[in-house]
């Protein structure tokens, strides 16, 4: 009992911590958060913390509890009053709101509500209990932690490689599983969690995932009870939770599936925050936008696109009153600048994975794009038939592809700046994958193999993007906080669907 | 009409969630699972091995250098991914024992091979030989001495030091 109960105290400790430095920092900026940007912060502190430790060794600072810790625990008490202010807002809200909706609850939603708690405490016991058997993660995800942690340094030069005089004759190919070109922000936050509990723990370590499971859930809930109120908010917070897909990453530790999630979360925050920003919510939701979104690119090269894609749709909210307001308006050209910027340590990243010399994973040229063209019919012909197999209603992959159908049309027929913001995110990144997969020179084993780990990344997305889409027909209002001050989005519509704020 | 379709097709989805849901629930076994240490349900799963990999790690020094010889045409890989069998692949116990070696006893340098010959010619600190039962133990070099066997129905690790080393 004690072996699982230390575990789960330090699970629950680090995401506390998380919590705490995510709301620090956020605080630094805005001290009233809309819930679901509030529901981020944890995540949000765990890639600031891991920036840190990255930082950390960059200028030789130990990596220990102490120095972890203590920066935050001065600006904590140097900004105490902001700080606890926005603490004690978040616990009063978090509190209010909870009582406003289990007093809204129907017997369905109650059931909804007790089940998906013992679904999410089963992972949670899952993630903390079940051994550590999947091959990526002693291969590259903890296997890299660890190094980081007893090297107290992000580096992937420090991994261990055979060499040339390996007599197993690895040699160059080791980069196809160590895979050091993937950016490093997992591993750093999984070593975090051993910076707090003192030592390299694999064991405790696989269970990051019930920080982002909680982020997802209760920004799943928050979004939607924003949007269509509490019953429905129960409705897809219950699915954030009991997708089969998800079984995959919180309930088995095989194979694959150790980074999926996470990286999937990070997109679900971005792109809620995204809709926040662009339904008029605090300016500070499109920085935090733009925040999840380089995390989405530092936990795995599928961010990448995803990253485009939010400053695509940003750089079009900011720039496009400076289009049509003219010369009057130049100005505000300026304010899109400081986007760009956060995609800093992506980029200085993949260039020191370039002059590092690391394999890179075969991106293809401009050239190689128009060459494949003919290609594509064909290729898609075959990625569809490799897909078919797994599109049954009993699995999850028929239902997803139901909901992706569903959300296209819903967006054809709602096409509000709202709903399309969050459309051209979310599609971007389904055609990014699709282009991956036709362009791929090995199509049937690539689609095969990753099918099951994009669906983990796309599904949290996807549910938000039902849910924007079900505004213009189940409308219900509940209260944002937009710089400081209370407004709704109600019932009413205009002839276009937009929401009344 | 859509909203109505989209309506009816999220709450179906969640009740066919819900009963899996309860489905799973229903099959998990609780008491067990909190009873079990992870360390504990870690020496249950997994080739012989990777078991014994904690234990040599613990009695190894930092410094020391390793090969490990793998003559068992076991891969170790404990399951397939995607629904192809990762045991066909002629590198799997390569892969297999570089990748799991390397992540317990790091920062030891782990080196693989899957010639037995090798195990007669190394001059490394540590050397891990892991074979069939059926299969008869390769020659060791000289100055190298059993320190510990690991044994199951499918695999023996015997681990060899150097003589005289800390």
């Amino acid at each position: 009992m004690i072996a699982v109960l230390l575990p789960t105290l330090a699970i629950a400790a680090y995401l506390v911590i998380c919590y705490l430095t995510g709301r620090m920092f956020g605080a630094l900026i805005w001290t009233e958060l809309p819930a679901p940007t509030i529901a981020g912060l944890p995540v949000l502190g765990a890639g600031v913390l891991a920036g840190q430790l990255w930082l950390y060794g960059l200028v030789h600072i130990p990596w220990n509890l102490v120095t972890l810790l203590l920066p935050w625990l001065v600006l904590g008490v140097a900004t105490w009053k902001r700080f606890g202010s926005a603490i004690g807002s978040d616990v009063r809200r978090t509190t209010l709101a909870a009582r406003e909706d289990w007093a809204q609850l129907d017997s369905l939603s109650v059931i909804l509500v007790v089940v998906g708690t013992v679904i999410a405490l089963t992972y949670v016991l899952n993630l903390i209990t079940e051994p550590l058997t999947g091959f990526d993660a002693f291969a590259n995800w903890l296997y890299k932690a660890k190094v980081f942690y007893l090297s107290n340094a992000v580096n992937e030069s420090l991994l261990v490689l055979p060499g040339t005089g390996d007599p197993g004759g690895l040699g160059s190919s080791i980069d196809t599983v160590l895979h050091r070109e993937y950016p490093p922000l997992f591993p750093t936050m999984v070593a975090t969690i051993y910076v707090i509990i003192g030592r390299p723990d694999g064991l405790t370590g696989k269970a990051i995932n019930v920080l982002f499971l909680a982020s997802s859930t209760v920004a799943v809930y928050t979004m939607v009870r924003w949007m269509l109120g509490a019953r429905w908010a129960v409705v897809f917070g219950f699915l954030a939770v009991s997708l089969p897909t998800f079984a995959k990453s919180l309930y088995t530790t095989d194979y694959m599936g150790y980074a999926d999630f996470a990286v999937g979360v990070c997109m679900l925050l971005g792109l809620v925050n995204l809709h926040l920003a662009v339904s008029g919510a605090a300016p500070v939701t499109r920085v935090i936008a733009a925040i999840f979104a380089v995390e989405a690119s530092m936990v795995k090269d599928e961010g990448v696109v995803f990253v485009v894609a939010v400053l695509l749709v940003l750089g079009v909210v900011v720039l496009r009153p400076a289009w049509i307001g003219g010369r009057r308006e130049n100005q505000r050209m300026s304010r899109f600048l400081p986007y760009p910027l956060i995609l800093v340590p992506f980029l200085g990243w993949k260039l020191w994975v370039r002059a590092s010399g690391f394999h890179q994973q075969h991106v293809p040229s401009l050239s190689d794009l128009v060459l494949g063209l003919p290609n594509l019919p064909v290729n898609s012909v075959r990625i569809v038939s490799d897909l078919r197999p797994a599109l049954t209603i009993h699995s999850d992959f028929g239902w997803l592809a139901v909901a992706i159908a569903l959300s296209l049309a819903l967006l054809l027929v709602d096409r509000t700046r709202y709903a399309m913001a969050a459309g051209v995110v979310v599609f971007v990144q389904l055609l990014g994958y699709w282009l991956a997969w036709v362009y791929s020179p090995i199509p049937d084993f690539i689609v095969v193999t990753s099918y099951e780990r994009l669906a983990i990344q796309l599904a949290p997305m996807l549910l938000v993007l039902l849910a924007i889409g079900l505004r213009r027909y189940v409308g219900a209002g509940e209260a944002l906080l937009t710089n400081g001050e209370v407004y709704a989005v109600s019932r009413a519509t205009t002839s276009r669907g937009s929401p009344t704020v | 009409m859509l909203g109505k379709a989209v309506v009816v097709f999220v709450l179906a989805w969640a009740v066919v969630s819900l009963g899996l849901g309860v489905v799973r629930i229903d099959a998990e076994n609780y008491t067990v699972r909190v009873r079990t240490p992870a360390s504990i349900a870690q020496a249950e799963r997994g080739d012989e091995f990777a078991k014994s990999l904690p234990a040599i790690d613990a009695s190894l020094p930092r410094s020391a250098s390793v090969l490990v010889v793998w003559v068992s045409s076991l891969s170790g890989f404990p399951e397939s991914s995607g629904g192809i069998p990762i045991a066909s692949d002629p590198e799997a116990p390569v892969w297999w024992a570089y990748s799991v070696g390397n992540y317990y006893l790091y920062p030891r340098r782990v080196l693989v091979s899957t010639n037995p010959a090798d195990a007669a010619s190394t001059n490394v600190d540590v050397l891990i030989i892991v074979r069939s039962p059926a299969d008869s133990e390769p020659a060791v070099v000289s100055g190298l001495t059993p320190a510990s066997v690991y044994t199951s129905p499918t695999q023996v690790v015997t681990v060899y030091r150097r003589t005289g080393s800390p």
